[in-house]
Order: C-alpha cells, then sequence, then structure tokens
C-alpha cells in the first residue's frame, strides 16, 4: 500500500482480503438490489436541491439520497430529527451489510468522511446567531463532529470498537476501505468494517459554488464540453475479513491490493500531467501484482482539470480498460463517493455488466468510455479511483471470487 | 493487541508556553501556567484561552501558505522542526499522517458566515476548510509523495495517527512516518466547547482551550532511542456505567504486566480527569504522574501528542511510562513507551 513496499508482495485471491457485507446508499437508491438496477439502466440521480435554499448560488442540482431513506431509518431506528443526516445514512449502510452477516462484530472499524454531521455544525452556527438552548447546543457539537455518526450506529447496533476516521477530502472513503483491508491482510484484525458517508449540507454546496466547480447544467464526466461536477451523498459499508474465516458463500469481492499517493502541485487542482494519479494506480497494481484491469470506475467528477488529468494518467497506465464515470448518475458524493464507487465495482462484477457513463456526448479522453449505456461484461478485476482535494489520490483494486 | 513499536528519531512543537522543546519542557515542570487571555465571544460569554503566536515556517511553504489559516502555519512549523532533528527523511519512503480534532475551524466559521450573511462564501477561504489541507502544506513542504492521511476524532486521534504510522511502518509501506497534530482556536469553537462544559469555566475546573502543534518523525524501533513500544487500538465508552472498567482495562492491556516508572495524563481537571487520574494511580500506584495540559492547555490532538513528548522526554535515560487518552466522544485509548537500554 501507499508508498513502494520495500518487499512487493503478489497477492492473490486466495490472500486477499474479502468482502462479505455491503451496505449503500446513493442517490440511485437506498439499499443495495434497488442500486444495482439503477445502476446497470443509467439512471440519473440528480435533482434539484431540497434540502436547502439554493437560491443565491449559481448551481442548483445535486444528488440526493431518495426521500424514502428518512422512513426507511424511522423505521429501523426508531429515531429521527435527533440525529444528523450523516448518521441516518452510516445507520441505515451499517444496517444493511450486518444484516448479511449478523453475527460479525468488527475489531476495527475506518470510516472515511468529509464533512462528518456538517448540517449539526450549520445549525449550531445558526443557533449561535439566533439563540439556542445549552440542550440543543450540546446535542448539535456532538453530531457535528465526524466520529459521531459512527459512534451513534455503533451504539444502535450494540458493539464497541476502536474508531479511525479518514478525511483525506473525496479520497477518504477508498483511503478507508483499503485501510480497513490492510489491518485485515496484515493480520492486525481479523474482521475490520470500513464505511464512507458524507451527506448534502449547505456549507460544502456553497463551497463547490464558490470555487466554479459545480455544474449548472447536466453533469457530463469525460465529455469535451463538460463544465463541471454536481454534488452528491451518500454512504457505503463493507465488512472485510481474513479469506480463512468465512464460508465462500458470503463472499462478494476479494480487496485484491490499493495504492495511495499524494501530488504537491495545488491544493485544490491536480496536477496536469496526471502523475499523482498515475502513481496512485501504478502503485496499486504493484501491489497486487496485476498488469491490467478488466474495468475502471473513473473518479471523473466531471471537471475540467480532473477528468483531463485523470484521462492522461489511465492512458499511460491501462489504456485499453473500458472507463466509466459514474458521477454523472449520482453527483460527487465527497468523503463517500470511493466507498459508494467501490460498492458499484462490487454490483458491476456481480451482475456482468459495466456502469455507463451517462450524458456522454462526445469525448476527448482518448479513452473507451462505456457511453450512455451499460455494456454486458464478465468483470473479474476492476479499479476505482478517488482524488481530492490537497493532492490526495487513492486506487483500489476489487477481484471476482470465483 | 499485537505490538508495532516505533522509535522516536525527531520531535517537534509549536504551542503557546514556546517553541523550543527545552523551554515547552521547564514550563510543564514547573507546572505554573500562563496567564490565560480572554477570548471575547459574540452574543455569550468570553472564554479563556491560550492563542499561540503565528511562528515562522521554512521558505519553501511560506508562498503557499499565504491564504491558510493558523492550524497550516502551526502544522508545518512543527513538522519542520521535527525533521530538522531527525535529519533527511527517505526520499518516496516517508510517509505523513495529520491527527486533528476541529481542523481548520477558523476558516470554515468565516466560509459559513459569509454564505448566511451574503448568500455566496469567498473562494479564497474554502479549499482551506478541508480537514486535510494542513497535511498537504506538510507534505508539500517537505516533497512527500506517498501515503499522506488525515485523521479526525476527538483527542485520540493523536493516538490513532500513531498507530496508522505503526502500521504503515510494520507492513513495510513506509520506513519513518511524519506524524503531526495540530488545533487552532476561534471564537465559535471556544463558545462551543464552553457550552459542551469541555473549556475551563473560570472556577478551576477543566483546561484552558489552546492551540498548537506537536510532530514525531518515527522509524522502526532501536534500541538506542526511546520507543513507542505499544499503542492500544481504542475502545468507546457506550455505556458510562461500565466506563471505569473499560478504562482499567485499557491500562492493564496497555502495560501488559509491567509496572511504569511514570503516568503523562490526558486529564484536564474535569470530572473525567478526576476519574482517568483516581484509575491510573489504582492501577499504577508506584507511577509519577504528569499533567502538561494543566500548564499548557487543552489543544486535544495535539496535546495527545504532546503528553507523547513528556514521555519522551523523561525516559532519556531509561524507564517505562504510560499515556492514557480520554476523548470527549468517549473514546479510550492510550500509548506505552519505553526507554532506550542504557
Amino acid at each position: 500500500m501507499g508508498t513502494a513496499r520495500s518487499a512487493p508482495t503478489t497477492t492473490s485471491p486466495q490472500t486477499c482480503p474479502v468482502i462479505t457485507g455491503l451496505g449503500c446508499l446513493s442517490p440511485l437508491g437506498c439499499d443495495v438490489p434497488s442500486t444495482s438496477v439503477a445502476l446497470e439502466a443509467g439512471a440519473d440521480g440528480i435533482s434539484r436541491v431540497r434540502l436547502f435554499s439554493v437560491d443565491s448560488f449559481q448551481a442548483r442540482t445535486a444528488g440526493q439520497v431518495p426521500e424514502e431513506f428518512e422512513a426507511n431509518f424511522k423505521k429501523l431506528h426508531g429515531g429521527g430529527a435527533e440525529c444528523s443526516r450523516a448518521a441516518k445514512l452510516v445507520f441505515l449502510a451499517m444496517h444493511e451489510a450486518l444484516a448479511a452477516r449478523p453475527e460479525f462484530v468488527p475489531e476495527v472499524v475506518v470510516a472515511g468522511t468529509t464533512s462528518g454531521g456538517m448540517d449539526f455544525g450549520e445549525l449550531f452556527f445558526r443557533g449561535q446567531a439566533a439563540g439556542m438552548t445549552q440542550r440543543m447546543a450540546r446535542h448539535w457539537l456532538r453530531g457535528y463532529v465526524p466520529q459521531q455518526p459512527v459512534l451513534e450506529a455503533m451504539e444502535a447496533f450494540g458493539f464497541d470498537a476502536p474508531v479511525r476516521v479518514v478525511s483525506n477530502a473525496c479520497a477518504s472513503g477508498t483511503n478507508a476501505l483499503c485501510l480497513a483491508a490492510g489491518l485485515v491482510r496484515s493480520g492486525r484484525a481479523k474482521r475490520a468494517m470500513a464505511i464512507g458517508f458524507d451527506g448534502l449540507a449547505e456549507l460544502v454546496f456553497a463551497g463547490f459554488d464558490s470555487l466554479r466547480a459545480s455544474t449548472t447544467e447536466k453533469c457530463r464526466p469525460f465529455d469535451s464540453a463538460r463544465t463541471g461536477l454536481a454534488l452528491g451523498e451518500g454512504a457505503a459499508c463493507f465488512l472485510i475479513e481474513a479469506p480463512d474465516d468465512v464460508p465462500r458463500s458470503v463472499v462478494r469481492a476479494s480487496v485484491a491490493g490499493w495504492g495511495f499517493a499524494n501530488d504537491n502541485h495545488h491544493l485544490t487542482q491536480p496536477e496536469p500531467s496526471g502523475a499523482g494519479p498515475r502513481l496512485s494506480m501504478e502503485r496499486a497494481l504493484a501491489d497486487a501484482g496485476w498488469t491490467g484491469v478488466d474495468y475502471i470506475n473513473a473518479h471523473g467528477t466531471g471537471t475540467p482539470f480532473n477528468d483531463s488529468s485523470e484521462a492522461a494518467a489511465i492512458r499511460a497506465v491501462c489504456p485499453s480498460a473500458p472507463v466509466s464515470s459514474t458521477k454523472g448518475m449520482t453527483g460527487h458524493a465527497l468523503g463517500a463517493a470511493g466507498a459508494i464507487e467501490a460498492a458499484f465495482c462490487v454490483l458491476a462484477m456481480e451482475g456482468g455488466f459495466l456502469p455507463p457513463n451517462i450524458n456522454l456526448r462526445e469525448t476527448d479522453s482518448g479513452l473507451d468510455i462505456v457511453a450512455n449505456t451499460s455494456r454486458s461484461a464478465r468483470l473479474g478485476r476492476v479499479l476505482s479511483n478517488s482524488f481530492g482535494f490537497g493532492g490526495s489520490n487513492a486506487t483500489v483494486l476489487l477481484e471476482k471470487v470465483p | 493487541m499485537k505490538d508495532q513499536p516505533l522509535s522516536i528519531l525527531g520531535v517537534g512543537c509549536v504551542t503557546a508556553l514556546g517553541r523550543e522543546w527545552e523551554t515547552v519542557w521547564q514550563k510543564i515542570c514547573a507546572g505554573v501556567p500562563p496567564e490565560p487571555e480572554s477570548l471575547p465571544c459574540p452574543g455569550s460569554l468570553p472564554v479563556a484561552v491560550y492563542k499561540t503566536a503565528l511562528p515562522g515556517v521554512p521558505d519553501a511553504i511560506s508562498a503557499r501558505l499565504r491564504r491558510s489559516g493558523p492550524i497550516s502555519y502551526l502544522a508545518c512549523a512543527a513538522a519542520a522542526d521535527a525533521v530538522l532533528q531527525a535529519g533527511p527523511l527517505p526520499c518516496g519512503r516517508t510517509a505523513l499522517v495529520f491527527a486533528a480534532s476541529d481542523g481548520a475551524v477558523s476558516y470554515t466559521r468565516r466560509f459559513y458566515e459569509e454564505v448566511v450573511g451574503r448568500g455566496a462564501g469567498s473562494p479564497l477561504l474554502f479549499p482551506e476548510t478541508v480537514y486535510n489541507a494542513p497535511a498537504s502544506h506538510v507534505a508539500a513542504m517537505l516533497g512527500l509523495d506517498g501515503t499522506v492521511l488525515t485523521l479526525v476524532n476527538d483527542a485520540t486521534a493523536g493516538m490513532d495517527a500513531l498507530s496508522t504510522a505503526a502500521d504503515l511502518i510494520s507492513s513495510g509501506d513506509a520506513d519513518r512516518c511524519l506524524v503531526v497534530a495540530a488545533e487552532e482556536l476561534d471564537w465559535i469553537s471556544c463558545d462551543g466547547y464552553r457550552r459542551w462544559k469541555l473549556a475551563a469555566s473560570g472556577s478551576g475546573d477543566g483546561a484552558v482551550l489552546a492551540e498548537g502543534a506537536v510532530a514525531l518523525v518515527l522509524g522502526p524501533p532501536s534500541a538506542s532511542c526511546v520507543q513507542i513500544s505499544r499503542i492500544h487500538p481504542g475502545r468507546t465508552l457506550l455505556r458510562h456505567r461500565a466506563a471505569g472498567q473499560t478504562i482499567r482495562q485499557v491500562l492493564a492491556e496497555l502495560a501488559d504486566g509491567a509496572t511504569p516508572d511514570l503516568a503523562v495524563l490526558s486529564s484536564t481537571g474535569s470530572r473525567t480527569g478526576i476519574v482517568e487520574e483516581s484509575l491510573v494511580r489504582e492501577c499504577f500506584p508506584r507511577a509519577r504522574l504528569l499533567f502538561p495540559k494543566r500548564v499548557a492547555g487543552n489543544a486535544f490532538a495535539a496535546s495527545t501528542l504532546l503528553q507523547c513528548l513528556c514521555a519522551w522526554q523523561e525516559l532519556q535515560c531509561g524507564g517505562q511510562a504510560i499515556v492514557p487518552v480520554l476523548g470527549s466522544s468517549g473514546q479510550v485509548g492510550g500509548a506505552f513507551l519505553k526507554g532506550p537500554e542504557i
């Protein structure tokens, strides 16, 4: 993982950590089955923002988890208003993952997020100006801190484990998955849980709008005339175990390898030649001992800078692999994106399809983009990229276990 | 819990007590806290704090930091000092793990203030609000292109960072790991902590909130260096009634039968701190106790590394120390350190 290993190890599906449980909420659905159907169909999960007023912003749309998730949360958890949006997403993703393997108790939880319970932070800020009770102030503050959604879900499910929270901007979800898998691969843990989450929040929406990174029309990853990203939200949860400890029937995929790299070019812009993403992909391939993949789920935000940099990196590393960005369907879920897209990769391998890159008219990427509609394909080895502010680059490789 | 020992090869700190470690250490030993500032909080009561003057940073990073908030300056300064002491880092084989509890809270507050006030925020502020902005500046300053991670949590974030560093080094992913923890203060976070009863109320309970940064350069174990020999992966105190038992268990697992000569506590003097102190006294009656937060204030994740730095200082001539951490979100962890073999 990360920097070139001093003694590279080639991993095989037999020794790689395996995913034995999966939960996913995204603008494409509130659970894994509905998400899989929408993913293959190329559904558009982006709509006008309904959570807060966007009248003062240039962008007006985002990917939002279908409203039914609130009812699902109330039904399964019993609560509602006392939990932040992120806490609800985390609870539901964890619930779905654990449902497949109720006996699973993680020895460690690794979470990835960029903004934690930001909606509660906003409430605290507004309450500070408008007046609030001491009780509400404390409640909002506790809910705001990034670890709190995970701690609340753990309490609801009745387990206690160390919690590590990665906040590496938009690479956080992939970092979390890889770090959790790393703890299992190294023998530090037999059972680890990884979760990536972020709820849509006004502050973050305003931030991307201020940078003019958000599009005012459709999000069109890898399109020659792309104009920017749409924000998204969601959560994905993975149960990760050592392969020897689980029956083959519960294994959904293995985590075959990963790579991290940091480019020191700029706080918000990627290095134009794609050096960081290239290094990240090369390190991941070396970590797994692979020379190629059957599919790449690109970071593909739809911003001019990201997509050109990433395309250059992919052309250099895996020029012939089919590529799609699913962010045209979901928007960019920031710290959750890497986890959600890794879940999409698992669903694509299980369903035998290449997820489509919707809203594409013409591409200048030089890549085999899966344009607009999904393709049938037998997928054994897939790669998912996540990049973020600060020059964070992370790549994870997933493999179908026969 | 598998031991993954680490050597401490270089240290750096920037605190309200000073930037020279020897000076900071003398003040901690003297046990006399400085006079706090009173930070006004609009619409609310002022909060007592220890602010830290913006430190000088190497020329290599000063231009990139011109739009950054205090936390990035603090992190870069502490990191630069630690690396200067440790010597050159192996190119391509050094990881960076940054830890924080609050992150760039001043820019976050200012940005949202603009959004609420005039419907849009400044694009100059927003990028610096992300938790990993300080890590990105430190990485750029040192030219680190490998694993760069930012971990957030309550004060246990410092321990999470040490544990991650141990994983990276023991698995062969890195030869060195620079661990940095930093916190900055803003009136909104201070007001929040006061309302959460985590800030000193003026009646002697609780530590003064502080800002600062601590950096450690870590490497594989070496008998001639102070070692972090064990890092507890952490527990979460879900049930208050069982909290004492859980903390006792963490302390026992950390010591693993050894008798530490020193315990560097996370206690701030709050009720939780009193519980920590009594349990440490009960488990390790012969250990000398040190309370750095009572002098240097509470800078959350940075204070956790400061506890380790105090243990490192005291173990230069041998001995053993335990460093427990109780976080505000109910998480507990810690480290066990050993002095060099003399």
